[in-house]
């Protein structure tokens, strides 16, 4: 990244995605209200609105939590990953009204939060009553569930906050994402919240099933998709006397595409493109994202996710863009002799200074 | 309610709050003035991108303190791959 | 790796691709009947609303202010069916008792003004002011302390607040309303002890053996399943359980 950053970089799809994401939540909150209302037209439904935007922000936080592993089975759902970070904010946002509420002026929707309508008024600050109004810390039923939301909307804070671009170069993408990997730590915390919270007061057994039903799918769908990852792992090349990997033939590859394999801890990238051969690292700088499940666009590899762009020869993004990523000496074996697509291609175990140049084997 | 939980409780909101504050009290000027130095790439005068980062800021600071003191940009990932290239370079 | 026939590719600053978009017009309506659903269903298993009242209204009546702050108001008519006096316990309009310029009346008869709160069968008073009255003439004569002994039971049910749980609160007990419960009963709110019999609910407003305010003592077993063994007594309408809070049992 070079250009400067933006605030948002708004694109013809993004502000699709946006405007789907916050017409559906605006949508789950009025009809919430509405069949409330619709219950009994006698009933003070001041209140429900915790319920209301409490129970979106967790049903928001499955979608999210279930877009990483569909893309990892399927590509068809990148068009919902690339703008995830939208819907993690928007989640955000709809736990934070659950507990503080809504009251900006000017704006007519207002909203008591939990910590008002449940802490305020009394003899404590509200704040602190709500560390100390529940004290049975030691226990499992009766433990204080107010404090695993805490727990989860401050990472849910952290996440929003560190959700620009910026971050990602600052903090760099590993440790970006391994700070993100916190909201599963935060949905840990929430289904503890909602059991040990709204499930104890609202003992229907449709609450119940839901959750758990929530909880296997989520589970299940990580336990699928990660399965099918560490199985690719597992197939680790080692290299032979001269420092290369035979990493298999032309012909596996389609054109302008790549096969992955992992050498030296990490997959790497083998495209087939213009009749030439060229190998990189498969994670993209940007958010490690799995080049290899990309494609040669206009000359570039392009990333899946969020379609930054590489040189294959280089593994540096065309300027006026700076980053890169290493690269791999590529060979081919049997020139000239024989079909060329039982050609065997090999990889050099160590990779390149990111951003090397290394000459494309041409096929 | 005792007197202990309510105490302790009061002493974490504090310290929170306190680190938060002070982060909001070095970010200001950060975001205005020092910013380019640890990251280039920040560029212009685009209000809304340097507000939107000031929560971050307000908690990561420290980071970004240590960075400016010691006159440091932003590191470049640290990747299996990354690390190997380093050190096949600098045997 | 899987690719189709004419090897399509999402990135998401150009064109979509004919086969992601159809796949999008697929999904994304489920994804909205989903959010419809769910906002269609869930205000229905949440099976515990309150029908809590309020009713801004002022009262005659003599004060009282130990252990349990309530004030004592003739009933109008006939009242050789029942009692002679209906008893309103107070708080006032947050989470505390009565103010203590209201308790300083204590003793007297006075016109008391607030907003009467009331679910099915439990009602108290959220008080705003107090002003000294005379006595009414052709009432019985008001005796605060004297109650009719109904014997010595052992009751199970949980303490709530006796201010949000008929009022505002949804639905006012359990877990998720303790820490409310809490602020309420430590500010001054009187502890009601909720007894469910089958479909019936009883009310009984808690005090220790002397017949002294519990509310210190009792926060710790606020919202809980728990036994209270006590001696009960009748006011008029009000039930008090008179019993050591050292004695009340966990249950489960």
């Amino acid at each position: 990244m070079s250009v400067g950053y933006k605030s948002i970089q708004w694109n013809r799809q993004k502000l699709i995605y946006d405007l789907i994401l916050w017409a559906s939540v605006a949508a789950y909150i009025a009809i919430f209200m509405a069949v409330t209302k619709g219950i009994d037209s006698n009933l003070d439904i001041r209140g429900v609105q915790i319920r209301a935007y409490g129970s979106a922000a967790f049903l928001l936080l499955h979608v999210i939590l279930s877009i990483g592993p569909l893309s990892r089975l399927s590509p068809k759902f990148h068009p919902l990953l690339f703008n995830r970070r939208h819907m993690g904010v928007t989640m955000f946002f709809l736990a934070l009204i659950h507990v503080v509420g809504l009251n900006l002026p000017g704006l007519p929707l207002k909203t008591t939060g939990a910590l008002t309508w449940y802490h305020d008024f009394g003899n404590l600050d509200p704040l602190v009553s709500l560390f100390v109004g529940n004290s049975h810390y030691g226990d499992f039923i009766q433990f204080p569930f107010e404090i695993l939301g805490v727990g989860a909307l401050a990472i849910f804070f952290v996440m929003a906050a560190t959700s620009h671009d910026f971050w990602l170069v600052n903090l760099t993408a590993p440790i970006w994402k391994a700070l993100h990997m916190g909201v599963y730590v935060a949905y840990g915390l929430l289904v503890g919240h909602v059991v040990l919270g709204a499930l104890q007061s609202n003992r229907h057994p449709a609450m119940t099933v839901a959750v758990g039903v929530g909880l296997v799918w989520i589970v299940g769908l990580h336990l699928l998709a990660g399965s099918r990852e560490i199985k690719q792992d597992k197939a680790t090349l080692s290299p032979s006397d001269d420092g290369f990997v035979d990493v298999g033939t032309v012909a596996e590859i389609p054109d302008n595409r790549a096969k992955v394999v992992t050498i030296s801890g990490e997959r790497v990238a083998v495209f087939k493109y213009d009749g030439k051969i060229s190998a990189v690292s498969n994670v993209c700088q940007h958010q490690n994202g799995p080049l290899g499940e990309g494609k040669v666009i206009d000359g570039c590899i392009t990333c899946p996710w969020h379609g930054y762009q590489y040189l294959p020869d280089c593994g540096a993004s065309p300027p006026p863009f700076t980053e890169r990523i290493p690269t791999f000496d590529v060979r081919l074996a049997g020139d000239g002799q024989g079909p060329v697509e039982d050609q065997r291609i090999f990889v050099r175990a160590i990779p390149n200074a990111p951003g090397t140049h290394v000459d494309p084997a041409v096929i | 309610m005792d007197g202990v939980g309510v105490a302790i409780a009061e002493t974490l909101i504090k310290i929170v709050r306190g680190y938060l504050f002070a982060g909001l009290v070095f970010s200001v000027p950060f975001v205005i003035f020092g910013i380019q130095r640890v990251d280039p790439s920040v560029k212009g005068w685009n209000v809304l991108f340097r507000v939107l980062i000031l929560p971050g800021l307000s908690v990561f600071w420290p980071l970004f303190a240590v960075r400016l003191v010691r006159g440091k940009r932003h590191p470049v990932e640290r990747t299996a791959h990354r690390l190997a290239a380093q050190s096949a370079s600098h045997p | 790796m899987s690719t189709s026939p004419n090897d399509e590719f999402y990135v998401n600053y150009s064109k979509m691709p004919s086969s992601y978009r159809w796949f999008l017009f697929k999904v994304i309506p489920l994804l909205v009947i989903g959010v419809v659903a769910f906002a269609w269903l869930l205000p229905g298993i949440h099976n515990q609303f309150n029908s809590g009242k309020f009713q801004a209204q002022s009262f005659d009546g003599f004060l009282v202010g130990e252990p349990i702050p309530h004030i004592i108001v003739p009933r109008p008519g006939n009242t050789q069916a029942g009692p002679a006096f209906s008893r309103y316990f107070l708080s006032a309009t947050n989470k505390a008792g009565p103010s203590q310029k209201i308790l300083d009346q204590a003793g007297q008869w006075v016109t008391l003004k607030g907003v009467l709160v009331s679910r099915s069968n439990l009602s108290m008073v959220a008080v705003q002011s107090a002003e000294p009255i005379d006595p009414p003439t052709g009432v019985a004569e008001v005796r605060p302390d004297e109650g009719n002994a109904l014997g010595s039971y052992a009751l199970e049910g949980e303490i709530l607040d006796g201010k949000c749980y008929p009022g505002i609160m949804k639905p006012g007990h359990t877990k998720t309303h303790r820490a409310c419960a809490i602020r309420c009963i430590s500010g001054g709110v009187p502890a009601v002890f909720r007894v469910q019999n089958d479909g019936d609910v009883m009310y009984f407003l808690l005090a220790d053996s002397a017949g002294q305010a519990v509310n210190a003592r009792v926060l710790d077993w606020v919202a809980d399943s728990i036994r209270i063994t006590g001696e009960v007594t009748q006011y008029d309408d009000m039930y008090v359980l008179k019993a050591d809070p050292e004695g009340y049992e966990r249950l489960g």
